[in-house]
C-alpha cells in the first residue's frame, strides 16, 4: 500500500515536472521566429503513435516487455501528456478549416474517451467486487440461463392442481420479463435499487396469501431475484468497461489517418525551414 | 444461501477466448453454448443430432459429454432424436466487432483524406483558415503561393522533406512584392556583407546592457535562417483570418536575432546617437541664424512674406499626405521674399560662356577684322562652353598644340613664329560664330555630339545671343568666310569702336543672355530660382568632372559663399548662389555625385531602419512644440554661421571654397540630437507605445517618400 502511494505520488510529480518543463521550452521557443507549431505537432505525432502501440502490447501479450499494468500506467501518463501539447499546438483555439477541425474533434473524442475509460477503469472494479458474485462477461447469458431454469422449476414443477395459482401468476406478470435477460441496467449504472425496492414490495404484499410451502419456494424465488439482480449488476459494468473501447479504438484509427495527412500537408504546405 | 453461479473447476468450467472472433450463437439466445464452440471462421462445429444407437430394440442416446451429454429424453421410439435442430448460428465476438468497427472508421478516415487531397476541393478543406483581407483574392489559387499545389502526394513529400521549400515559397511572394528589393529574403533586406557591416557598427556604439532573461534561454534555439535567408513565413504568418495581422511581431522575437539585446524601449535601448541627423540634410539652413536673429530682430521683418514673421516651424514645415515626414515648403512660400533679390543679384555680371580673346591687329594681318584688338581678357582660358564647341575643330586642335601652354591673358605676347597658330585661333572662334549663326541648332548639335551631347538640351539657347554678337562683333563674316575657304585676300579694316559706348545688350528677363561689348564676352545670369540652365549646367558639370569640380568655373561661381560680394561682406548675399543651399552628396560605390535640388528625394532608395511619424506629434494647440525634441545646440553661436566647415572647406591653394561631398557627415543644422529620454516620457511602460515595430521597419527598402 505504501508502495502504491509512493508510486501515484512520484507519478504525479513527474508529470507535472515533465508539464511544466515543456510549458516552459514551448514558452521560451515561441519568443523566438521559430515556427513553434512545428516542435509541438512532431511531439503530438510521437505521443499518439506512443498510445496506439498499447493495443499492439495488448495484442502480443506473449512478449516480455513489460507488464500490461505498467504499459497501462504509460499509456495513461502520455495520454494526459499529449493533451498538454494538443492545446499548445492549437494554441487553445479551436481551428478554423475544415480537416483541422475534423483532426481536432478527431483527437479530442479519443482522448475524452480516454479520460472516461480511465475513470471507468478506476471505479467500476470497485464496484463490481462490493457486489454479487464477479463472474466472467461471456459467462454471464450460461448463469442467466441457469438461474432461468431454476426459478421456472421453482415455480412449474410440482405443481399441484388444486394448490394456489398465485406463484406462477406473480412469475408471468412481474418476473418472466426479468428472468428472461438483462434487465434494469441503466438503473445498475448509476446504482439505483429502485427496481429492486418495487419488486419487493410486490412480493411482501403478495406474502400474505401463501401457505406455507408457497411461502418457502417464494422465499428461494426471491433469493433468485437477487442473485439474477447482482447478475446483471455485473453485466452492466462490465459492458460499460467493453463499450467505452468501441468509441476509442476506432476512432484511434481515423486519429492517425488524420494526423498523417495533415503532417504531410503541413510539411509541404506550411514552410518547413520556415 | 444460493449456490455460486460459476465453478472454475477445470473439469465443469469451459475455457473462455475472448479474444476469438466467433461466439456460440446459443450463448447469445439462449445461454446454452456447446462447449466446441464455432470454429475460427465463424461456422458451428457442433454436431448435437446424435444418432441414437439401437441395442435391445431400444434406442438410446449417444450424445457426446462434450456435446451436453446424454439428453433426458432420449430418442424417439423411431429411432431419431429428440432435438433435431440444436445447432447455431455463430456470432462476432465483442473484440470482433471492435476490429469491424475499427476498420470501417479507418477506411472513412482514408476516404476524407483522399477527398480533401483532390485538387478541386483541397483548396476549400485543407485550408487551415481563411487568409488576409489583402491575400483575399489568391485564397482559392494555393499554387499561388504554395510551390507544393502543382503536383500531386509525391510532389507534397517531396517539399516536405525540401530543406529549401520555404524559400521557394517566398519567391512566389515576391512576385507580387516587387517592392522589396533584391535582397528581399535576406536579413533586413541588405546583403550578408552590410548586415555584418551595420552590426559591427551598432556594436562598437552601443553600450552593453542586461541580456533579459528569456532571451538568453531563448538564445539556446537558434535563428531559422537557410543560408542567410529568411522565408516570407518566417514573420509572416498566413491563414489566421481575414482581419488578421500579417505584420504583428513581439519585442522579443525581434529582439531573438540581434546580438545586443535589452529589456525595452525605456530601459535598456541604446541611446538614438545622432538620429535623426544620421546625415547631413539636403538643404542647408542655419536654424539658428533664423530663429534667434532673422525671425525675431525687427530689421529683418520688412523682407518677411507680407511683413509677417513666421509664428512656429509649421510656417515652413508641413506634414506629408502620410503625416510621416515634415515636408519643406518650397521656395516661392518660404525663402522668395528675402532671398529671390540675391538669386537675381545685379550686380553679378553672369557666367561668361562666349568671349572674343584680345589679338593685336599685327598678328592677324590680312586675315579679316577682329573686334577686340585692346584691353585684356580675364581668365586663362576660354569659357567652358566656348571650349566644348571647338574641341572637335582641327585647326584650333592644331594652333593650340602648335602654342604649347597658352594662356589667352598672354597672346598678344606670343613670339612672330606662333602668330600663325594665333590667326588659326581667330578663324576657329569666326567659323564658329558663322556656322551657329548659319546653321543655328544643326551646327551646336554637330559640334557638341561627340563631346558633350547633354548640353544640347539646356535651355534658354544662347543661339540668338551668338548671332547678335556676330551682327555687332563681325558684320563682315560672311564675306571673310567665303573668301578664306575659297582662299582669297581679305581686307583687313578693322571695325572702328567707340569705346566711350561700348554697345551692351540689356539682360533679357526671360531669357538671361546678355552680351556685352566692353569686353566682348557673352553671359548669362540666372533669371531666378531654379534656373534651367544653370540648373543643367550643374547637373552636367557634376556627372562629368567629379574629380575636378573645383577647377570648373561654373562650379566654382555657384558654390562661392560669397556670392558677388566680398567675404568680409559675405552676409545676407552668401544665399544667393545655389550650391550654398543645395547639398552635394558623393556616392561612395561608383564615385558620382549629386546635387540635392529637393529637400527630400522622390524615392528612398536608401536603408531605412526606422520610421517616425510626424504628425501624431504635433499638438495642435501648442504652436512651438517642435522644440521640445527639436533644441538648439548650445554650442552653436548665435550670430550668422554661414560658412559651416560641415558644408564648405577651403581648397589646397587657400582661394576657392570647396563642397563638402560627404553624404554621411553627421548635420550640423543647429540642433541637438534628440534623446531617447525625450521619447521616453511619452513611449514608456504605462502608455504601452514602445514596441520595436513602433519606430523600427524590418525591410529597409520599401518606403516612398513625396516631395513638394
Amino acid at each position: 500500500m505504501r508502495n502504491l502511494l509512493f508510486q501515484q505520488r512520484f507519478t504525479v510529480a513527474a508529470f507535472a515536472i515533465l508539464s511544466l518543463l515543456m510549458i516552459a521550452g514551448y514558452s521560451l521557443f515561441s519568443i523566438t521566429l521559430s515556427k513553434t507549431s512545428f516542435a509541438s505537432g512532431t511531439m503530438l505525432l510521437i505521443c499518439i503513435f506512443i498510445l496506439a502501440s498499447y493495443q499492439l502490447r495488448k495484442t502480443f501479450s506473449f512478449l516480455s516487455i513489460g507488464s500490461t499494468s505498467a504499459w497501462l500506467q504509460f499509456h495513461i501518463f502520455i495520454g494526459l501528456f499529449s493533451c498538454l501539447l494538443f492545446a499548445l499546438h492549437i494554441k487553445f483555439r479551436i481551428p478554423n478549416g475544415f480537416f483541422e477541425t475534423l483532426l481536432f474533434f478527431s483527437y479530442l473524442t479519443v482522448f475524452l474517451s480516454g479520460v472516461i475509460g480511465w475513470f471507468l477503469s478506476r471505479s467500476v472494479p470497485y464496484r463490481l467486487s462490493s457486489r454479487g458474485e464477479e463472474v466472467i462477461f461471456e459467462r454471464i447469458p450460461i448463469h442467466r440461463r441457469n438461474i432461468l431454469d431454476k426459478v421456472e422449476s421453482l415455480v412449474f414443477d410440482n405443481q399441484d392442481s388444486a394448490a394456489s395459482k398465485a406463484i406462477p401468476d406473480f412469475y408471468q406478470k412481474h418476473l418472466q420479463a426479468f428472468f428472461a435477460g438483462p434487465s434494469n441496467l441503466m438503473r445498475h449504472i448509476l446504482h439505483s435499487e429502485r427496481h429492486r425496492h418495487h419488486l419487493s414490495q410486490k412480493i411482501t404484499a403478495m406474502k400474505p396469501f401463501l401457505n406455507e410451502q408457497e411461502q418457502i419456494t417464494m422465499q428461494q424465488i426471491v433469493e433468485l431475484i437477487q442473485q439474477k439482480d447482482d447478475l446483471d449488476y455485473q453485466y452492466a459494468l462490465q459492458a460499460l468497461l467493453k463499450l467505452w473501447l468501441f468509441v476509442h479504438v476506432p476512432l484511434t484509427y481515423s486519429l492517425i489517418l488524420f494526423a498523417l495527412f495533415h503532417t504531410i500537408a503541413v510539411c509541404a504546405f506550411a514552410s518547413t525551414s520556415g | 444461501m444460493t449456490e455460486p453461479l460459476q465453478s472454475f473447476d477445470w473439469k465443469s468450467s469451459n475455457y473462455e477466448r475472448p479474444k476469438d472472433g466467433w461466439v456460440c450463437g446459443r450463448v447469445c439466445e439462449s445461454g446454452a453454448p456447446c462447449r466446441l464452440g464455432p470454429s475460427s471462421k465463424g461456422e458451428c462445429q457442433l454436431q448435437s443430432r446424435c444418432q441414437p444407437a439401437e441395442k435391445g430394440g431400444r434406442y438410446t442416446c449417444t450424445r457426446s459429454v462434450v456435446n451436453g451429454g446424454k439428453c433426458k429424453e432420449g430418442p424417439a421410439a423411431d429411432g431419431t432424436c429428440c432435438q433435431p435442430e440444436s445447432d447455431c448460428q455463430p456470432r462476432r465476438s465483442l473484440l470482433a466487432k471492435r476490429r469491424l468497427l475499427g476498420i470501417f472508421a479507418a477506411m472513412i478516415a482514408g476516404t476524407l483524406c483522399l477527398i480533401s487531397f483532390n485538387r478541386f476541393t483541397a483548396s476549400t478543406l485543407l485550408t487551415p483558415g481563411k487568409v488576409t483581407k489583402s491575400h483575399a483574392n489568391l485564397e482559392s489559387n494555393c499554387s499561388a503561393c504554395h510551390t507544393a499545389a502543382e503536383g500531386g502526394l509525391t510532389t507534397w513529400i517531396h517539399t516536405a522533406f525540401d530543406g529549401e521549400a520555404a524559400l521557394k515559397d517566398s519567391a512566389l511572394c515576391l512576385k507580387c512584392h516587387t517592392e522589396m528589393g533584391e535582397n528581399a529574403l535576406f536579413v533586413h533586406g541588405v546583403s550578408t556583407d552590410r548586415l555584418t557591416e551595420i552590426t559591427e557598427q551598432i556594436q562598437a556604439k552601443s553600450e552593453i546592457t542586461s541580456t533579459p532573461f528569456a532571451l538568453k534561454f531563448a538564445a539556446f534555439t537558434g535563428h531559422p535562417a537557410t543560408n542567410h535567408q529568411l522565408a516570407c513565413s518566417t514573420c509572416h504568418r498566413e491563414h489566421h483570418g481575414r482581419e488578421s495581422s500579417l505584420t504583428h511581431l513581439t519585442d522579443l522575437q525581434c529582439q531573438t536575432c540581434h546580438t545586443r539585446q535589452f529589456e525595452s524601449f525605456e530601459h535598456g535601448h541604446p541611446s538614438l546617437e545622432d538620429y535623426p541627423y544620421e546625415r547631413r540634410s539636403r538643404i542647408y539652413f542655419d536654424h539658428a541664424a533664423h530663429l534667434n536673429r532673422y525671425f525675431v530682430k525687427d530689421e529683418f521683418k520688412r523682407t518677411m512674406p507680407n511683413g509677417q514673421k513666421p509664428a512656429s516651424c509649421r510656417s515652413c514645415h508641413t506634414p506629408d499626405a502620410t503625416g510621416r515626414i515634415m515636408l519643406t515648403g518650397s521656395f516661392e512660400k518660404t525663402c522668395a521674399s528675402c532671398h529671390e533679390p540675391q538669386i537675381e543679384d545685379v550686380e553679378f555680371p553672369g557666367v561668361p560662356f562666349f568671349a572674343i580673346p584680345v589679338i593685336a591687329p599685327s598678328m592677324i594681318q590680312g586675315q579679316g577684322e577682329w573686334p577686340n584688338t585692346q584691353g585684356t581678357f580675364q581668365t586663362a582660358k576660354l569659357p567652358q562652353f566656348m571650349e566644348l564647341l571647338l574641341a572637335n575643330d582641327p585647326q584650333y586642335q592644331n594652333a593650340i598644340e602648335q602654342l604649347g601652354d597658352l594662356d589667352y591673358r598672354k597672346l598678344n605676347n606670343t613670339i612672330p613664329e606662333h602668330h600663325a597658330a594665333v590667326a588659326e585661333i581667330a578663324w576657329a572662334i569666326k567659323k564658329l560664330l558663322y556656322d551657329i549663326t548659319n546653321q543655328g541648332e544643326a551646327a551646336l548639335k554637330q559640334r557638341l555630339k561627340n563631346r558633350a551631347p547633354e548640353y544640347l538640351n539646356l535651355s534658354p539657347s544662347i543661339i540668338s545671343t551668338l548671332s547678335q554678337a556676330q551682327q555687332i562683333w563681325f558684320p563682315n563674316l560672311s564675306t571673310e568666310m567665303k573668301n578664306h575657304l575659297e582662299k582669297k585676300p581679305i581686307l583687313n579694316e578693322p571695325k572702328e569702336q567707340n569705346q566711350e559706348q561700348p554697345c551692351t545688350l540689356p539682360v533679357n528677363k526671360t531669357n538671361g543672355w546678355h552680351l556685352s561689348e566692353a569686353d566682348f564676352t557673352i553671359r548669362y545670369r540666372p533669371i531666378g530660382h531654379a534656373d534651367p540652365l544653370i540648373k543643367g549646367w550643374l547637373d552636367q558639370v557634376i556627372q562629368t568632372k567629379t574629380e575636378s569640380l573645383d577647377d570648373s568655373n561654373m562650379w566654382r561661381i555657384f558654390s562661392n559663399p560669397t556670392a558677388s560680394g566680398t567675404e568680409a561682406s559675405n552676409g545676407a548675399l552668401a544665399s544667393g548662389r545655389c550650391l550654398l543651399c543645395h547639398s552635394v552628396d558623393e556616392n561612395r560605390e561608383n564615385g558620382t555625385s549629386t546635387i540635392n535640388w529637393l529637400p527630400f528625394r522622390s524615392h528612398q532608395s536608401e536603408e531605412q531602419f526606422t520610421r517616425f511619424s510626424h504628425a501624431p506629434h504635433l499638438i495642435t494647440d501648442q504652436k512651438n512644440n517642435c522644440v521640445r525634441c527639436h533644441q538648439f545646440e548650445k554650442s552653436v553661436k548665435e550670430e550668422l554661421q554661414t560658412l559651416q566647415s560641415d558644408y564648405f572647406t577651403r581648397n589646397q591653394t587657400n582661394l576657392f571654397w570647396q563642397i563638402n561631398r560627404n553624404s554621411r557627415q553627421t548635420c550640423t543644422s543647429g540642433f541637438q540630437p534628440i534623446s531617447r529620454q525625450t521619447c521616453v516620457t511619452c513611449h514608456n511602460k504605462t502608455t504601452a507605445t514602445q514596441s520595436c515595430l513602433k519606430c523600427h521597419k524590418y525591410h529597409t527598402h520599401d518606403l516612398t517618400v513625396t516631395s513638394d
